[in-house]
């Protein structure tokens, strides 16, 4: 207590006690900022202006991998539907009970099958991509880079829409909007989608254009003979030949109509793209997916073990063969009968397997050289160019099939014809006999015209909106179609 | 920097009056008694009024006092457990004596209510519980929260398995979140702790989440049990908002304040407290009995996977005489406990001392379990000249917990899995050479396992808080101090779990053997400025305190697990596995608040009226730069001595509002990366943060009185209460299309209103024998009074077996299960809050022997008994009719779903004080007191649950899904002896 008196309190003293307090409470808050980054993972809002050129190359690597993941459910339930593939694993009843089920009440919309083949994240992705490139500084990217790298994302920003239409047809599709998740994107009907994609990929088209002679970041491997602006741009005219096609056929079910003005660019488009209908040998050229064994890649899902696969391929790919048929034999085993979907009471079996992928790590492709020619037949076959039609139809018919060539002049017979060969080039690699059939007003009957019935069952016509979309919506979906039919 | 110079300006004009005057002096000397026993009071604290002058008395109650003024003097005589007294000097009277009034209810104790700020309990305008070092440590206690069960009216607390090493959810008048944080905040000595559950990792041999990483059922404590018990003086309990709007968006599920012990001044004191004990199992399922036809007929139904051939039947069978008590086998382990607890105190007028260290041993029942802590503190206090006290408060710890495995898991690891799907005449015993038979009805050992796994989970722990404060000035009415109180708790949690590779079930995933290195590094820091004012019209008129503060948090965390599995023989190191996965989780949260409140005693102290808001900012909300601003106010009216046998008698209000910030990432609209041909890539990652993401709010009103009567033999407190949840964190099911599946946003609100009552009386007082009696009641009713989003399930497995529910006008915490009857598919079957919480304890002095007991009844709560599921399905429970019933009735009701109401005999302890004489005879004069103890814990349950433990959580701490009962650690009671000696 002596202290106290040692040590009086004058002005000066005070002036220090209240200095030191002032700086102690300084202290505490000049270093205010309590911000702090997100240190588990990146954040979108990182990506929101392209800051690194690496940014550029996750981007690009994320959407390729979102349609890796894609594509898969795209062709085993598209196959599945039209009749070429069964998937009979007990430990799902779907494969068989929805998806060779009644219309109209065969697809479960909340299961994993009207929840699939719908990538909007990989479509939101894109849409982060272009605004983040669109916003980077010239010191990241240059005008020509930018442009390449805006051409590659909305070409493949069309590619899944351009799945989700094949999929779900006249249920239409959500146009994604930037809210924040908050609201449900309003659900367009099929021709506003068509047109979007259309749209999206001649902006793509115009920015490779202007992308100069080299990308700034790497595609995988499978696209190696697309990686450059000038090359993917081949890929992209390709993908608008398809899209331009549907167009066109778009009413040729319900009245045998055909927009004229849509298959004329459709030709355009596909001689732009990388068709060879000349040389036999590169008849599977094309982007694919690539898979690899090492930790954290993907493996090649439909790859399943010959020994015990439940992916079978449906007998009527046998049967409906045209004898000698060099496809079939290439693709397609006899091994032991395996039945499915008995819960049903209607099961189906097959003593066939497929051969297509024959390991885990078989590439995947996304529109080979012979879906091209064949694309083009269809496009001449509606401008009345029907030899011409015939021709590259049976180049793929004696180049990849083994057979001799056929001459047909009914139009209806060579449309059968064109559609024959589609289906066994594209063996278990597409969706597109069930696509064209729907197409071409031919799911119902049964062969050659129609693709038959299957446990009594016309084909599904398309997979329904998700119910967690529809939930989304108050219950009930209202299309929106901004295009005049 | 504006708030530091607001500061500036608030010193600069409290300071200007600042200066004292020194006169001529004079020394005082006196003596300090009980005026109930006349016995000498040591460590009271004597101060001249309007002064720092003070002295402390020593051991036989003597003070002096140097350097008084030679007028006229006021002197305040202060001493826990007393009530404070003034006693006026007159000019030249140099000797005095101080008779004090023991405090019985502990009015004048002061209760801590925010940051360097405490109210005299006798003016408290909350319902702030208090738990005294004598509540914790009269019973042996494995951790702190288990030696809180029953004494605090208000707060659920329940243990979430048997597990050694704790283990408990805290839940304060109900649940206020869905997604949000759901455990209160801890703070010792001034500094928030963690209380952190790090899981450890168990998942990756269990497969009960799938994946390889750690998950929320791998039944890991919550960090608060490393604190040792017998350190505590006292415990406040802040129950919510209306209480603890000082510490902002942490404290919407309550405080936890801890005090630790502090040094008395005087000669050093020993205390040494040695207990010996063990845990054994307190509860079994049982199994169905088989007869040797039975056997041979279970061997070869369906219900096991493969058969047992005859042969092997009967040699089983005559093995354990036809029944093998599996459950004796695993959880029967007996082993020796103890704790031995020495504390040192002692110190000076300005120096005071206080050290302790703890050494535990508590055996687990399973083999290969148990608890090991080991705990050194000092705690210092040192006054440097008259105006700065410094306070040091440090804790190492170190622990070692060995868990087991138990909880849910896909691969027939966890003993209950086990013996729930294996008959009971099957021998797991090895035979003579060590070989453990394989079992070929759950292709697992369960004692192979037990007996091999590995579950070491070490922990070091550093806590430190510091404390500093500076009188800037002192008159005679007023007095500004300056505190800096500063802590960090820093701790790293190392789990190493192993499962070799010869063990019957590893093969499960494809590789044999498991071994995990997880290290977790926990850095919570704080550090807080509060500036004080007090002013003091005369001794018992007028008093106001003014507070103003800011206080900065930082707390992170790192946590990463390397799983290998594909184990040689022998080799636990991560590096040798076939295949090998990392994981890192981290985080980082700042926080920055300001604060400032007005304490204000009015007419003779009878009236207590407060105020104060927090301003807050964190890392965890949306928008970093956003204040947060958290008011409170309350007031309490005491009429003393309304009638002669009315002692007390105060009426009080309080209305109060904190937050509950989001959890660390949720802000965050988080990318995922994805890997493609060797090239990284992201992806959506799912969910969407809002924008304006920020803390959940909490409005409370509480309102209650306080009164004791006949000579304050007879004291109840009782409260009501309305909690208002706002804003909670809330999850939205997104439409697809939107590229996300769920946003993270605010929105929705919980109600829960309730009341509490303690009541406290002394039936018994005088010649020789004490009876105090203590119950305390509480009642909570928690409602979702609106959502923005559809009502939702919270799943744990399954609506056949029972999930949570969150739907407007239902309890947040129900149960809801399958009803094929009822109109949605499903119903309400139970809650997992029981209805009401009372707890009741009695201590009985009788000369020199002590008794006490402490009753802990829950009625009405649900438990999900998906451990008897177990059994059933594999036609194996003890009641061969209810079997059947239940499993005709899954999937049509939900049978599972179950009443688990209980009655516990908590604590209960005899202890006998040697006479002087006999202490005398035995320790000849070295010890001062000493006496003998013994002690349960949870002796008995009284409940209709047919479980091991109606106290249960597969999945933890949760604020909707507890109480899912999945072959748990099953529980157990302790018995100890003890010796308590004072030197």
């Amino acid at each position: 207590m002596t202290i106290r008196t040692a040590l009086p309190t004058t002005g000066r003293v005070m002036h220090a006690r209240i200095l030191a307090l002032a700086l102690a409470a300084g202290l505490l808050v000049a270093c205010n900022d309590v911000n702090a980054p997100n240190l588990n993972s990146p954040s979108q809002n990182d990506y929101a202006t392209i800051t690194d050129r690496g940014q550029v190359q996750n981007l690009v690597t994320g959407i390729i991998a979102g349609d890796r993941g894609t594509i898969g459910g795209e062709i085993t339930f598209g196959e599945i539907m039209g009749r070429d593939l069964y998937e009979l694993t007990s430990a799902e009843p779907r494969y068989v009970t929805n998806l060779l089920g009644p219309v109209g009440t065969g697809i479960d919309p909340s299961g994993f099958i009207g929840r699939g083949v719908w990538p909007y994240g990989t479509i939101k992705l894109t849409e982060i991509g272009l605004a983040g490139v669109a916003a980077a500084g010239p010191g990241v990217l240059s005008d020509a880079e930018k442009s390449a790298t805006e051409g590659v994302i909305q070409t493949l920003k069309a590619l899944e829409y351009m799945r989700v239409v094949e999929m779900r047809d006249t249920a239409g599709a959500p146009i994604s909007l930037d809210t924040g998740g908050v609201v449900a994107p309003p659900v367009h009907c099929k021709p506003d989608i068509l047109n979007l994609i259309a749209a999206v990929l001649d902006s793509g088209a115009a920015e490779l254009a202007a992308g100069g002679s080299s990308f700034p970041f790497e595609l995988p491997a499978g696209f190696a003979d697309f990686s450059t602006p000038q090359t993917f741009l081949t890929f992209n005219r390709g993908l608008a030949a398809k899209a331009d096609i549907y167009r066109a056929y778009i009413n040729y079910a319900a009245n045998k109509s055909i927009d004229q003005v849509a298959l004329d660019s459709a030709l355009v488009e596909v001689n732009a793209s990388y068709l060879n209908a000349t040389d036999p040998t590169k008849l599977n050229i094309g982007p694919a997916h690539t898979y690899s064994t090492s930790t954290g890649d993907a493996l090649n899902g439909l790859f399943a073990d010959s020994s015990s696969t439940t992916e079978r391929a449906n007998p009527r790919v046998v049967t409906e063969a045209d004898p000698g048929d060099k496809r079939v034999a290439r693709d397609v085993a006899v091994s032991s009968v395996m039945t499915g979907g008995q819960a049903s009471g209607a099961p189906v079996s097959s003593p066939y397997i497929y051969l297509v992928y024959s390991s885990p790590t078989t590439p995947q492709p996304i529109l080979p050289n012979k879906e091209l020619i064949l694309m083009k037949a269809e496009i001449l076959w509606g401008q009345g160019q029907l030899p011409q039609a015939l021709a590259l139809s049976n180049f793929v018919r004696v180049n990849d099939g083994g057979l001799s060539p056929v001459s047909i002049s009914d139009p209806d017979s060579l449309l059968t014809e064109i559609l024959k060969q589609k289906r066994y080039s594209l063996l278990y690699l597409s969706a597109d006999r069930w696509i064209d059939a729907r197409m071409f007003g031919r799911l119902d009957g049964e062969p050659p015209a129609g693709i038959g019935l299957e446990r009594g069952f016309q084909p599904i016509t398309n997979i329904p909106i998700p119910s967690t979309e529809v939930d989304a919506h108050g219950g009930k979906i209202d299309l929106v179609c901004t295009t005049a039919s | 920097m504006r708030h530091s110079s607001a500061l500036v300006w608030a010193m600069a004009l409290l300071a200007a009056g600042g200066s004292s005057a020194l006169a001529q002096q004079r020394s005082i000397t006196g003596t300090v008694t009980s005026v109930t026993t006349g016995d000498p009071v040591a460590a009271a604290q004597i101060r001249i009024q309007g002064t720092t002058n003070g002295a402390l008395t020593d051991a036989s109650g003597r003070f002096t006092l140097q350097n008084a003024p030679t007028d006229s003097i006021t002197l305040v005589v202060r001493r826990i457990g007393f009530r404070q007294i003034a006693v006026g000097v007159p000019a030249n009277q140099t000797t005095v004596t101080v008779g004090l009034q023991p405090d019985i209810l502990r009015l004048q104790e002061q209760v801590i209510t925010g940051q360097a700020v405490t109210v005299a309990r006798q003016n408290l305008a909350n319902d702030v519980a208090t738990v005294t070092t004598q509540q914790i440590n009269r019973t042996s206690t494995p951790t702190i929260e288990n030696a809180l069960q029953g004494k605090v009216a208000g707060a659920t607390i329940t243990a979430n398995s048997g597990a050694p090493g704790g283990g408990m959810q805290i839940r304060i008048r109900g649940a206020t979140s869905i997604f949000g944080n759901s455990q209160p905040l801890y703070v010792i000595d001034g500094v928030p702790v963690s209380n952190r559950t790090i899981e450890s990792g168990l998942n990756a041999v269990s497969g009960a989440s799938g994946g390889m990483d750690a998950s929320s059922q791998d039944n890991a404590p919550n960090r608060i049990a490393d604190l040792n018990p017998s350190d505590i003086q006292s415990i406040d309990i802040l129950k919510g908002s209306s209480a603890a709007a000082v510490y902002g968006a942490e404290a919407a599920n309550g405080v936890v304040i801890i005090t630790t012990k502090h040094g008395q001044p005087g000669a050093v004191h020993f205390h040494l407290t040695q207990r010996l004990g063990t845990y054994a199992d307190e509860n079994k399922l049982g199994f169905r009995h088989f007869t040797l036809g039975e056997a041979y007929d279970y061997a070869k139904s369906g219900t096991s996977k493969e058969t047992m051939d005859s042969a092997d039947v009967l040699a089983n069978y005559n093995a354990c005489h036809g029944y093998c008590d599996m459950e004796q086998q695993l959880f029967g382990h007996h082993g020796l406990s103890y704790q031995t607890a020495l504390s040192a105190s002692g110190g000076s007028a300005n120096t005071r001392v206080f050290a302790s260290g703890l050494l535990q041993h508590d055996n687990g029942i399973m083999q290969n379990t148990g608890y090991d802590k080991q705990s050194l503190r000092l705690n210092g206090q040192q006054n440097l000249g008259s105006r700065l006290t410094v306070q040091i408060h440090t804790n190492l710890i170190h622990s070692l917990t060995k868990r087991g495995i138990s909880n849910n898991d896909n691969v027939n690891v966890t003993p209950y899995f086990v013996i729930g799907q294996t008959p009971s005449f099957f021998n797991f015993q090895p035979d003579q050479n060590g070989v453990y038979p394989d079992n070929p009805f759950a292709h697992s050992n369960a004692l192979q396992t037990v007996n091999f796994v590995q579950t070491p989970e070490d922990v070091f722990r550093l806590q430190g808080a510091t404390s500093a404060n500076y009188n800037v000035f002192t008159t005679d009415k007023q007095n500004l101090t300056a505190t800096l109180d500063a802590g960090i708790d820093h701790y790293t949690q190392k789990d190493n779990i192993y499962s070799p590779p010869f063990l019957e079930f590893e093969p499960a995933d494809g590789f044999a053997g498991t071994a995990t290195d997880q290290s977790a590094v926990v850095t919570d820091a704080t550090a807080a400025f509060t500036l004080k004012h007090e002013y003091t019209a005369s001794p018992n008129g007028l008093s106001a305190t003014t507070t103003a503060g800011v206080r900065r948090g930082y707390d992170s965390f790192d946590r990463t697990n390397t799983v290998a599995r594909g184990l040689l023989p022998g080799q636990n190191n991560v590096n040798q596995g076939a295949a090998t996965s990392v994981f890192q989780d981290q985080e980082l949260t700042k926080t920055l608040s300001v604060f400032a409140g007005e304490d204000i005693l009015l007419l003779d102290q009878r009236l207590f009226v407060s105020g104060g808001i927090l301003g807050e900012r964190t890392t965890n909300d949306a928008d970093v730069n956003k204040f947060f601003w958290y008011p409170k106010a309350s007031a309490s009216l005491r009429f003393p001595n309304l009638a002669p046998w009315l002692n007390q008698f105060k009426i009080r209000a309080a209305f109060g509002e904190t937050g509950n910030q989001p959890l660390y990432g949720n802000k965050f609209t988080p990318f995922n990366t994805v890997n493609y041909g060797g090239v990284t890539g992201v992806q959506i990652g799912g969910t969407v943060a809002d924008l304006d993401l920020h803390p959940e709010r909490e409005v409370e009103i509480e309102g209650g009185f306080d009164v004791a009567v006949w000579n304050s033999r007879l004291s109840l407190s009782a409260t009501a209460y309305q909690k208002n949840n706002k804003e909670l964190l809330m999850h939205q099911t997104l439409a697809p299309s939107t590229g996300y599946g769920v946003r993270i946003f605010n929105g929705g609100e919980i109600r829960n209103r309730g009341i509490e009552a303690t009541l406290t009386a002394l039936p018994i007082t005088g010649h020789g024998i004490n009876w105090t009696t203590r119950l305390t009641f509480a009642r909570n009713h928690g409602v979702v009074t609106s959502l923005p989003v559809p009502a939702f399930t919270v799943n744990a497995f399954s609506n056949d077996f029972g999930n949570g529910f969150i739907e407007v006008g239902s309890s947040p915490t129900q149960i809801v299960g399958t009803d094929t009857a009822a109109a949605r598919g499903f119903r309400r079957y139970g809650d997992t809050q029981p209805t009401f919480d009372l707890g009741f304890s009695n201590d009985i002095t009788v000369g020199g022997f002590r008794l006490y007991g402490l009753l802990d009844w829950r009625p009405g709560a649900s438990v999900v008994n998906l451990s008897q599921l177990i059994f059933d399905g594999a036609g194996l429970s003890p009641d061969a009719d209810g079997e059947a019933a239940r499993l005709a009735a899954l999937g049509n009701t939900a049978p599972y779903i179950q009443d688990a109401s209980f009655l516990k005999l908590r604590e209960v302890t005899l202890s006998y004080q040697l006479p002087a004489s006999l202490l005398q005879g035995l320790l000849g004069g070295y010890a001062d007191q000493a006496s003998l103890e013994i002690s349960g814990r949870n002796l008995f349950t009284w409940t209709p649950y047919k479980g091991l433990d109606p106290e249960v959580s597969n999945f933890g701490n949760q604020n909707v899904i507890r109480s899912q009962d999945v072959a748990p650690y099953p529980p157990s009671r302790s018995f100890f002896a003890g010796i308590n000696v004072d030197f």
